[in-house]
């Protein structure tokens, strides 16, 4: 097999149960992404592009998710047969993720530097008791000095004084900036970034995708980008997936997909799409 | 000709600055700060702005659900500033209306939809049942959505099928002014360019004035005539869109401009002539 991948989706099939039986969602899925690769995926609300790169982490509760066939391949070992402890030890520290609304992704009750150390101490483990690699105030140390780092590095003024403050007293694009920190603080292998500007304003958007994309590159981070902003899929990702109705419709370099797209879909997306000449 | 349909002048609005229960001085924020611009008849007005840009402010300002702080809105050629009466109120009421952003919180659910396009008739006392019920109908052919659909409830249409309900009910009284409280910023950009061009063909078609507030610069510029640029409450820039977007003067302006994500490499080209100085503020 391939072994060059750090993560493949291959023939990935998944539905939703209800009353009248299992509705198809992801409709024969394959993607694929490689070590400090930028991927991103587009479609409109309802495409799955959200459903299939939650299903990567198993997001996605089960049931009503069914995972009816195919498989997730991260560094050759097949997700979806995983059991939970194993995905817990993934998440946050392998693979992690930011999600679409900075608002209720931090905890209102803990400070900016107490949930950024909890996931350097204790990401993966299987209880906050379980043992730590080295002498507690070491690590903590480390998790500060990593803390500060991030947070500059996503252009936060003063970050020492931001670590002590609370959720509540920073703007919608600084929690975004400050998730986005956090995501990385484990030097994850691969980040999904699940529209991660969509509710800020649009200035604040374009800057914290370019900052976010400088710091995936320079700490070789592997990122899947979901957005449905053509212009922005662009901009970030070498090859793009646009997907409609569960499954890809096209894929290929962005050069390629948004200058010479082949299908009528990726056409028509790019045809409705305001022109500013 | 120009022939002025709404005219800001010197506006103000700010809240807060009272003294609180315990006598703490409250801070006072200044939401719409000194504002002057004037809106032509039949044309669409824009107002760009980020969030806390006081763009909305200026909107229920309009609609008189705030009262100004200091200058003057004439509508019409009337002062809605003093209007106190209920009854002329009302009246003014029926010029201006709304549609709101996002469509599934601005529909009642527990209505059908005819119901909801009805309302404002009823609301206004306009015409006997069956005339209401054949302007509903024939709000409805205008929205381009199947009579069939008229004993539906909200939740029974997809995004783009509710926000062309919340259209018709916008113009179910023959205003001459709509407000357009970001429309399509909750919908897929296939379906926002079917409800603009919808906004398009009914500006056409009964001479309305659109007031266009928004974030999205590329839709300004296939959309708007006439644009304003705030920012913390102040009026930044105004001129016709394509002079702004030509000859950007302000900063703020350029930042917003450069922001626009783009596709086309001529497109990118034609943002990348706009330099920003770094040390300006």
């Amino acid at each position: 097999m391939d072994a060059k991948h750090l993560l493949e989706i291959k023939n990935l099939h998944i539905g939703f149960k209800n009353d009248e039986g299992v509705t198809p969602t992801i409709k024969d899925v394959n993607i694929h992404i490689d070590e400090g690769e930028i991927v991103t995926i587009v479609g409109e609300s309802g495409s799955g592009k959200s459903v299939t790169v939650r299903s990567i982490l198993k997001l996605i509760p089960s049931p009503p998710a069914i995972y009816t066939q195919g498989e997730i391949l991260f560094k050759g070992q097949n997700i979806l047969d995983m059991q939970e402890n194993e995905i817990r030890a993934l998440r946050g520290s392998e693979i992690s993720m930011v999600f679409q609304d900075p608002m209720i992704a931090l905890n209102p009750v803990f400070t900016i530097g107490q949930q950024m150390e909890n996931i350097y101490l204790y990401q993966g483990a299987s209880s906050t008791h379980a043992r730590l690699s080295k002498k507690k105030s070491i690590l903590k140390q480390e998790a500060r000095d990593r803390s500060i780092y991030l947070l500059e590095k996503m252009s936060l003024p003063n970050p020492e004084n931001l670590l002590k403050m609370y959720p509540f007293e920073l703007s919608g694009g600084m929690k975004q900036r400050v998730i986005i920190a956090m995501a990385l603080i484990k030097t994850p292998k691969l980040l999904l970034a699940d529209e991660p500007g969509t509710s800020l304003d649009v200035t604040v958007q374009a800057s914290i995708n370019k900052e976010l994309k400088r710091l995936v590159e320079e700490e070789h981070i592997a990122m899947f980008f979901i957005t449905h902003n053509l212009g922005v899929a662009k901009q970030l990702g070498k090859r793009t997936y646009v997907m409609k109705l569960g499954e890809v419709v096209e894929e290929g370099l962005s050069e390629d997909v948004f200058l010479n797209p082949k299908t009528d879909y990726t056409k028509h997306l790019l045809d409705v799409l305001p022109k500013i000449i | 000709m120009s022939d002025t349909i709404v005219e800001f002048s010197h506006v103000c609005k700010y809240f807060g600055g009272e003294s609180s229960l315990f006598g703490h001085q409250k801070k006072l924020v200044k939401a719409v700060d000194d504002v002057s611009f004037s809106i032509e008849r039949g044309k669409t007005f824009a107002v760009i702005g980020e969030s806390g840009s006081g763009k909305t402010t200026m909107a229920r300002l309009l609609m008189k659900f705030e009262t100004i702080t200091d200058g003057v809105i004439t509508v019409d050629g009337t002062d809605i500033t003093t209007i106190t009466e209920k009854q002329a109120l009302k009246e003014f009421r029926k010029k201006v209306q709304i549609v709101h952003q996002d469509p599934t919180s601005s529909l009642n659910p527990r209505k059908t939809l005819k119901e909801i396009i009805e309302e404002p008739l009823i609301v206004h006392g306009v015409g006997t049942k069956t005339e209401r019920l054949q302007r509903v109908k024939d709000l409805m052919d205008v929205v381009q959505l199947p009579q069939s659909f008229l004993e539906r409830y909200p939740h029974m249409l997809s995004g783009g099928q509710k926000q062309r309900i919340g259209v018709a009910r916008a113009i179910a009284l023959n205003s001459p002014i709509i407000i357009l409280d970001e429309p399509t910023s909750a919908l897929d950009v296939s379906v926002q360019s079917r409800v603009i061009e919808l906004l398009q063909n009914i500006k056409n078609e009964y001479k309305i004035t659109y007031f266009f507030i928004t974030h999205d610069l590329a839709l300004v510029k296939n959309f708007a005539d006439d644009v304003i640029i705030m920012q913390q409450g102040k009026l930044v820039e105004q001129g016709k869109v394509q002079q702004i977007f030509d000859h950007p003067d302000k900063m703020y302006t350029k930042k917003l401009l450069k922001a626009i994500a783009v596709v086309n490499p001529e497109e990118q080209a034609y943002l990348d002539r706009i330099i920003i100085e770094e040390d300006a503020s």
